[in-house]
């Protein structure tokens, strides 16, 4: 098994995780989110020429208001760090259980990583779609954050994973 | 098979063009012209929030996270599962 940038000649059609909402944008969407440049990128897990996992990764700023926020010109303004957002992760049901989504995950951090080493980069971020998901992260150091929003999101800082993973 | 509670509501104003075309589009699919209109507003609201720039933090813990920041590096004993796994290889 390989992993590879997500690309037209990759069949999307048979992947299922038994989560259809990751199913239907990865059937759908992933591929329009790359080609029109948009923040996603999307690496593609291949066994042989079918294709049993992937994830998204994508940029974005973590706002935290330093109460009261700043008023400028009476819009709120927050302070921010930067963040690289792991989006979506996801194994095909048939291959689920065989610990490829740690190893995946392994994957994707060690993107974040060699990215930080170039890049400044604060945060490696999580959406999970649930909390079943959320636990899943957590088992690896990710902690969550407290947000307004229902999904949960977790985060890792760079230099905690620098120091642990030896990069 | 567990069902499903549609118990919310929401109602809205439309134009008579707008309205023309959602049922339009809606018999095109041959579905209801309410459960057209939510399934097309529930996907774009998924896609708004997945790729969202900006992640707030909740106020009641900007402190504390912010304090979190300037921590110095530490090694994270549940990221060392990860240290211990081997990533795939990038072709």
């Amino acid at each position: 098994m390989r992993v590879e940038k997500l690309a037209k000649s990759h069949d999307r059609s048979t992947f299922r995780c038994g989560r259809g909402e990751l199913d239907e944008w990865f059937h759908t969407a992933a591929m329009q989110a790359q080609q029109r440049n948009r923040s996603a990128r999307t690496t593609v897990l291949v066994d042989d020429d079918t294709v049993v996992g992937f994830y998204s990764l994508a940029t974005h700023a973590v706002a935290y208001g330093a109460a009261p926020p700043q008023l400028v010109r009476g819009v709120p303004r927050y302070d921010a760090v930067p963040a690289v957002r792991l989006a979506r992760l996801a194994i095909h049901e048939d291959h689920q259980g065989q610990g490829l989504g740690e190893r995946l995950l392994a994957t994707a951090v060690r993107d974040v990583l060699a990215a930080a080493e170039h890049v400044g980069i604060v945060l490696m971020t999580v959406d999970a779609i649930d909390a079943a998901a959320a636990a899943f992260y957590e088992r690896y150091g990710f902690v969550r954050l407290e947000t307004e929003r229902t999904r949960p999101a977790l985060a890792a800082r760079i230099k905690d994973l620098q120091a642990t993973l030896g990069t | 098979m567990a069902t499903i509670e549609r118990d919310q509501r929401l109602n809205a104003r439309l134009t008579e063009q707008e309205d023309r075309l959602l049922r339009e589009a809606a018999a095109e699919l041959g579905k209801p012209v309410s459960r057209f209109v939510i399934e097309a507003g529930v996907e774009q609201a998924r896609e708004i929030l997945a790729d969202t720039q900006v992640l707030r933090v909740a106020d009641r813990a900007a402190a504390e996270f912010e304090a979190w920041l300037d921590v110095p590096p530490q090694k994270l004993l549940a990221a060392k599962r990860l240290a211990d796994a081997e990533p795939f290889e990038r072709t």
